[in-house]
């Protein structure tokens, strides 16, 4: 018997069925599409030791002329004297040539002895030629451990610089796209843990102080909830609380934020529906009255949100920034939660004062 | 394949060259179509992702350390990109929609529709060397450079999925009568 898939009418079905018109394949129409990825990509022109094809066409011309020879000599001459020199003068891990691109993992430690650890998918720059302390940010998670009493300390990134005089901090770079909504998010989280650092692009510039998170993405001003004068201190408890509770995934901490008396009482039918006061529509709320309508307590409707809510494994939360209402009773925080650049999502929580609180509405 | 001449346009692209970029772009673009399309059975939405799978590769490639596997790491960023797209539109592949049965009802009857639950219902695999093969055609040695794998791997693995394929049509009442051929 014929083996089957050696059928030629099997051929002829699978070509009628999947084969399709050959895709248009327009590079110039994609490089017009996507600016900012050809932006990063040639950005790294003429800054790496490697050599492109164009290069390597020209190379065996140049080094015919006797003129360059002798040059390309005394340059290699010079350059051993400066290797040897600061060979003697620094340790293996700090001889660094002008303009290293150094990648994760690994804790690299610059010329000054200040270290940079870099996280798997991380990049920096370093660039020991200028005299200044400090290097660029690429790419990734890092972790910074400035040394005290040297001087400024720059990290320059594409979304701000943020300038640090001994101290500790991480920089989280974003550059995804949402899985829900298919926004281009670029960002730059900064983080700190010991000392300050001051955070400034063209649109504005924010002082971070020890344990305070700032968010700056690209071309808005950094922004620090901490210092944001608009939003309440309560407000802000609120918040941290929140993200806290999502990066540790603790349900339970997550569920603090919400007014379960107020929650109780609605299923119990004993306040009405406000959509200032429920997230969710009328609908939600009703739902929630003939699934939970036999709740013995706020207590024990409590501890059933904190089974239902989907809050199970640590995640990474961005705050971008929050908006108060005109009256200033209501308050939405534009969140991203999930890990870059694949699993980031749009979060929108909302808060509303009422019983002489803020409590968690939505999200 | 040129792996040499591969690798140094990787690595041209990876020091900011563009043009190198753009070589890789003509090499993988179509391939990368087939390959989403294998996913996510919708050509529009196989277009887009693939646009998007360059953008990424493009601010990604520096990262890449094996430059010889650029192309099963292209395929990797496909399938992650698809996937997500999948899970975005919250849909079945359209091969087995409503909407995509309908219109092949329309236009062919039960035996393309039938032809494309064979294909769809085959495990990932399996069903991404189909659609290489014959969504633009490509030779097994081509498919074998985009996925990474050995010649011996695509030849077994196509010839099993086709095996499949007939099996499922055979049972559904198709056969080389069809097509005038047997």
């Amino acid at each position: 018997m014929e083996r089957p898939e050696n059928n030629k009418w099997l051929d002829e079905a699978l070509t009628e069925t999947i084969g399709s018109e050959k895709p248009r394949t327009d590079f110039e129409q994609w490089k017009k599409q996507h600016p900012d990825a050809v932006k990063m990509l040639t950005s790294r022109a003429g800054k790496e030791a490697s050599v492109s094809p164009a290069r390597l066409k020209t190379r065996r011309t140049i080094m015919t002329s006797t003129i360059t020879k002798l040059a390309a000599a005394a340059v290699i001459a010079i350059a051993a004297i400066a290797g040897i020199y600061q060979f003697n003068n620094t340790d293996k891990n700090s001889t660094i040539p002008t303009d290293t691109l150094v990648a994760g993992p690994q804790t690299f430690k610059l010329a000054d002895g200040s270290e940079v650890t870099l996280a798997k998918g991380a990049q920096i720059r370093v660039n020991n030629a200028a005299g200044t302390r400090g290097f660029e940010h690429i790419a990734g998670v890092i972790d910074v451990s400035v040394v005290k009493g040297l001087g400024e300390f720059i990290v320059t990134t594409p979304y701000g610089n943020v300038k640090a005089l001994g101290t500790e901090f991480t920089l989280d770079m974003v550059d995804g796209i949402t899985a829900d909504t298919k926004e281009h998010i670029q960002l730059l989280a900064v983080e700190v843990t010991e000392g300050s650092v001051e955070v400034s692009n063209t649109k504005g510039a924010s002082i971070l102080k020890e344990q305070q998170k700032l968010v700056v993405e690209k071309d808005q001003a950094p922004y620090n909830v901490s210092q944001d004068g608009n939003v309440p201190a309560r407000l802000k408890e609120r918040m941290t609380a929140l993200v806290d509770a999502m990066e540790a995934g603790d349900a339970k901490a997550y569920t603090v934020n919400y007014n379960f008396n107020y929650l109780y009482k609605l299923i119990k039918g004993e306040v009405e529906y406000d959509s200032n006061l429920f997230g969710g529509t009328e609908e939600d709320a009703k739902r929630l009255q003939q699934n939970l309508g036999n709740i013995e307590s706020a207590k024990a409707l409590g501890e059933a949100f904190v089974q239902a809510v989907n809050i199970k494994e640590p995640t990474k939360v961005y705050l971008r920034d929050i908006e108060i209402s005109e009256d200033g009773k209501h308050a939405k925080a534009r969140l991203l939660t999930g890990k870059a650049p694949i699993s980031m999502k749009g979060s929108f929580p909302q808060w509303h004062y009422f019983d002489n609180d803020w409590w968690q509405v939505d999200d | 394949m040129d792996l040499n001449s591969e690798t140094q346009l990787v690595e041209a692209a990876q020091n900011g060259h563009l043009e190198s970029f753009g070589a890789l772009y003509e090499r993988y673009h179509s391939p990368m179509v087939a390959l989403s399309y294998s996913m996510l059975a919708d050509r529009d939405l196989a277009e887009d992702a693939a646009q998007e799978v360059f953008a990424i590769a493009c601010r990604d490639i520096e990262s890449l350390k094996s430059k010889e596997r650029f192309a099963a790491w292209l395929a990797g960023i496909c399938r992650n990109v698809s996937r997500q797209m999948l899970r975005a539109n919250r849909n079945k592949p359209a091969a087995l929609s409503d909407k995509h049965a309908a219109q092949s009802e329309k236009d062919c009857g039960d035996r393309r529709d039938t032809i494309r639950r064979a294909v769809w219902n085959l495990r990932e695999a399996e069903r991404e060397l189909i659609v290489l093969r014959y969504f633009d055609g490509f030779s097994q040695a081509r498919i074998s450079e985009v996925l990474g794998l050995s010649p011996q791997v695509v030849n077994g693995r196509l010839v099993r999925a086709k095996r499949k394929i007939a099996k499922y049509l055979k049972r559904n009442g198709f056969t080389g009568d069809d097509y005038g051929t047997s």
